[in-house]
């Protein structure tokens, strides 16, 4: 066993380091830092194209569609370096998750069609999963897609649809046939999302934002040429696309990034005259932390590069999210417990321009924004799977249960 | 009372109503305050000196965990807690009594500005001093940094050194008065709060309610019943947060069944419920120990504040986790109780502090 990174390797991230600093522009690292997560739409196209630039942004797909061919832990390196640099965090719904369904099961007119789209960043997809009845229970989602002609009429509800209010496409499941069990009714729909019938809603939310959409779907007009396979194959293809990204979902380069941040802080808010990474009790928290990241990117490493037997894989991928989703708010909260009363302070984070306050030493910059993401990490143990639905698939696939 | 504001929670302030006040008056809200004075919330100010009748701070406490079923964000507690225990305490004077007395009526709203032992300043440390002009009045320069319920207040209760003394003032503020400058900001539960800046602000000699050691064993004990108080809003928080859940899961299907048929649900309530009940005991203990002197006090309310906060955010956190994507929402109470549990644990010192007073 191996446990050490190559002299490629280490030559690998260099290079990728040296890139992402020379191009990531300065206000987009600035207000990267604020916002955290989910970034701005318009910062994390802009990035993406960046590394279209370099050939660098879908570099895990097959090199026939524009992929780099490269090993596991150069994609590893490469994503840890992004999240180091200070970028936004990447499109997946785009990349992940529409984009290796369409060059897996796309017809070749598909692919030539939407792949360059998400390859080059042009904008964001919507993903058109989750409804009001069907959040945990996907397969009992409604809404429904019927045959008239070269068309589908869809209509329907669906909901926690990331970003709909910026995105040109989405990629919907919906029913197509009802008499059938319900995994096997179901389709993959790509709709445009300024056709006629379709409305997005934001949804306000517990950290001030309004990511998170409604999207009803009145009647519109879908042509079956927009629905990827065949239809009954929606639910394989969704399958298949959460079960693609088999690491992402533990965040393990944002956790790191933000751990890094949570450092900075104690280094600078004090307690009774010393740095709080001075405190005893803060310093224990943060060394627990510590232990606790370095299990995680070890268990995200471990799944990477090993064989492991196939029963437990699905365990070990949903113990990735079990881990870091918690992480992900022990991390966030502890930041704003550095920063104390002064977390407090609500900012509006759709213009950085003027929240700047302007007292830097009583309101450090570095207190905007903490509070929202903490509150945003909230959801973390929700979407893409919850806390309790990860844990019946480890009893499952781990115990036999 | 306890019936009365349960009765208003339930019918005039739903998540709803909520909303429209938080829109209108972004953070401590006036509207319903002429309720409050209806309902004879705001009495609970008045000292026996002045009113036929003094309540008793237990009564006080029953109300604000009332009012914070419903997560309101009008000021109750920094004026009819803190305000209102610091000049209980203070002596009599026509200042003091007439302030109180509008209090009670709802005509005047109070904030306390005073410096919190417990803050993490980096720079520098917020100093605000009185000096006696030779007109015989008072001259303040200074600053206060996030006081609670100053966005609508007319008065202030300013803590302030007297120049050329080691004693502290404790001075009536007009809002108003030429030189107070305020930065109003929200805070993340829709409350808000004010950074203050006074710049030489002029005051009569008899503005000063209070001097010397006095006002220091008065603020803290002021302080010690406003941790107590915000315990009482946690528990309000807590009770209701754990009862809005219940109903929730038992309404919401999945899997072609309730989901609180699913065990892990089930013990995920039962964790609530004995969260809350130790965060009560833990209350009533602290209580109790409310009139004992200075150290045993603190203590008491030192353990009240660390365990009941440790609790509530779990509590909390559980209660949006339930709701799955609904309670990451606006639409339902649950993020609200949430961040307002975030603010209770904030203010008045953290755990770290609270945990240390315990040790001392």
């Amino acid at each position: 066993m191996n446990l050490h990174f190559s002299d490629e390797l280490v030559s690998f991230r260099k290079t990728v380091r040296d890139y992402f600093e020379s191009v990531l522009p300065g206000d987009v690292k600035k207000r990267n830092y604020y916002l955290s997560y989910p970034p701005d739409d318009d910062d994390a196209l802009l990035w993406g194209r960046l590394l279209h630039k370099r050939g660098w942004s879908v570099p895990s797909w097959p090199v026939e569609y524009g992929g780099c061919g490269w090993s596991e832990l150069q994609q590893y390196i490469f994503e840890d370096e992004w999240m180091a640099c200070g970028a936004p965090v990447g499109h997946w719904a785009a990349t992940h998750m529409i984009g290796p369904v369409i060059y897996t099961f796309g017809s070749d007119k598909q692919k030539e069609r939407f792949l360059p789209i998400i390859r080059e960043h042009r904008y964001t997809w919507a993903q058109g999963f989750s409804e009001p009845g069907s959040g945990s229970d996907l397969a009992s989602l409604r809404t429904s897609a019927v045959r008239d002609g070269e068309h589908y009429l869809v209509s329907g509800q669906k909901i926690w649809t990331s970003g709909a209010h910026h995105s040109k496409w989405g990629f919907f499941l919906v029913k197509t046939d009802t008499s059938c069990k319900p995994q096997q009714g179901m389709s993959l729909l790509l709709i445009e999302m300024d056709s006629p019938g379709v409305s997005v809603k934001p949804i306000r939310q517990i950290d001030g934002r309004a990511h998170v959409c409604e999207v009803f779907l009145d009647d519109v007009k879908v042509p079956v040429s927009h629905r990827i396979g065949e239809e009954g194959d929606g639910w394989s293809f969704a399958k298949f696309l959460l079960e693609n990204e088999r690491t992402a979902s533990s965040f393990v380069f944002w956790n790191k990034r933000e751990f890094c941040k949570l450092k900075e802080l104690a280094t600078k808010e004090m307690i009774q005259g010393s740095p709080i990474s001075k405190n005893a009790e803060f310093s224990a928290k943060i060394s627990s932390i510590a232990a606790d990241l370095l299990a995680l990117e070890w268990s995200v490493l471990r799944v990477l590069v090993s064989n492991d037997a196939q029963a437990n894989s699905a365990a070990l991928v949903s113990s990735l999210k079990v881990l870091g989703s918690q992480l992900q708010q022990r991390i966030t909260e502890l930041q704003t417990e550095v920063l104390g009363k002064k977390a407090l302070r609500s900012f509006q984070l759709d213009d950085l321009e003027r929240i700047i306050p302007p007292d830097g030493e009583v309101w450090p910059d570095y207190a905007v924004g903490k509070s929202t993401i903490a509150l945003h990490c909230r959801a973390s143990t929700i979407y893409g799977g919850s806390l309790q639905v990860q844990k019946t698939i480890i009893a499952k696939k781990a115990f036999g249960l | 009372m306890r019936d009365t504001v349960a009765r208003f929670i339930r019918e005039e302030y739903s998540l709803d109503v909520r909303r429209e006040l938080c829109e209108l008056s972004s953070g401590n809200s006036k509207l319903m305050w002429h309720r409050y004075a209806e309902l004879g919330l705001l009495s609970l100010c008045l000292p026996g000196d002045i009113g036929d009748f003094e309540f008793d701070f237990t009564d006080t406490v029953v109300v604000v965990e009332q009012l914070a079923c419903g997560c309101t964000i009008e000021p109750f507690v920094e004026n009819i807690v803190y305000a209102a225990e610091i000049l209980k305490r203070c002596p009599t004077s026509l200042l003091r009594d007439k302030l109180l007395i509008d209090m009670a009526d709802g005509r005047s709203t109070v904030a306390v500005a005073h410096d919190d032992e417990s803050e993490r300043l980096r720079g520098r440390k917020p100093v605000t001093e009185a000096a006696m002009e030779s007109s015989g009045k008072i001259s303040i320069s200074g600053e206060k940094f996030m006081v609670l319920g100053a966005s609508s207040c007319d008065r202030l209760l300013v803590t302030a050194n007297i120049m050329g003394s080691h004693e502290t003032a404790l001075i009536v503020v007009d809002s108003s008065l030429p030189g107070v400058r305020f930065n109003h900001y929200s805070l993340i539960d829709d409350s808000s709060a004010s950074d203050i800046v006074f710049e030489d602000v002029l005051v009569d000699g008899d503005s000063v309610i209070a001097r010397g050691e006095d006002v220091e064993a008065v603020i803290s004990t002021a302080n010690d019943k406003l941790v107590l108080a915000r315990m009482a809003e946690a528990l309000g928080v807590m009770e209701a947060s754990m009862s809005v859940t219940s109903e929730y899961v038992k309404e919401r299907k999945q899997f072609g069944r309730s989901i609180a048929e699913f065990q892990s649900i089930q013990h995920a309530l039962a964790d609530m419920f004995v969260y809350v009940q130790a965060a009560r005991s833990i209350f009533f203990h602290s209580l109790s120990k409310i009139d004992c002197p200075k150290y045993e006090r603190e203590r008491a309310v030192s353990s009240a504040k660390y365990l009941i906060c440790r609790n509530g955010l779990l509590l909390t956190a559980s209660a949006i986790q339930l709701h799955g994507g609904y309670g990451i929402t606006d639409e339902y109470m649950v993020s609200h109780f949430y961040k307002r549990m975030v603010l209770i644990n904030l203010l008045c010192g953290d755990s770290s502090h609270h945990l240390s007073r315990m040790a001392r």
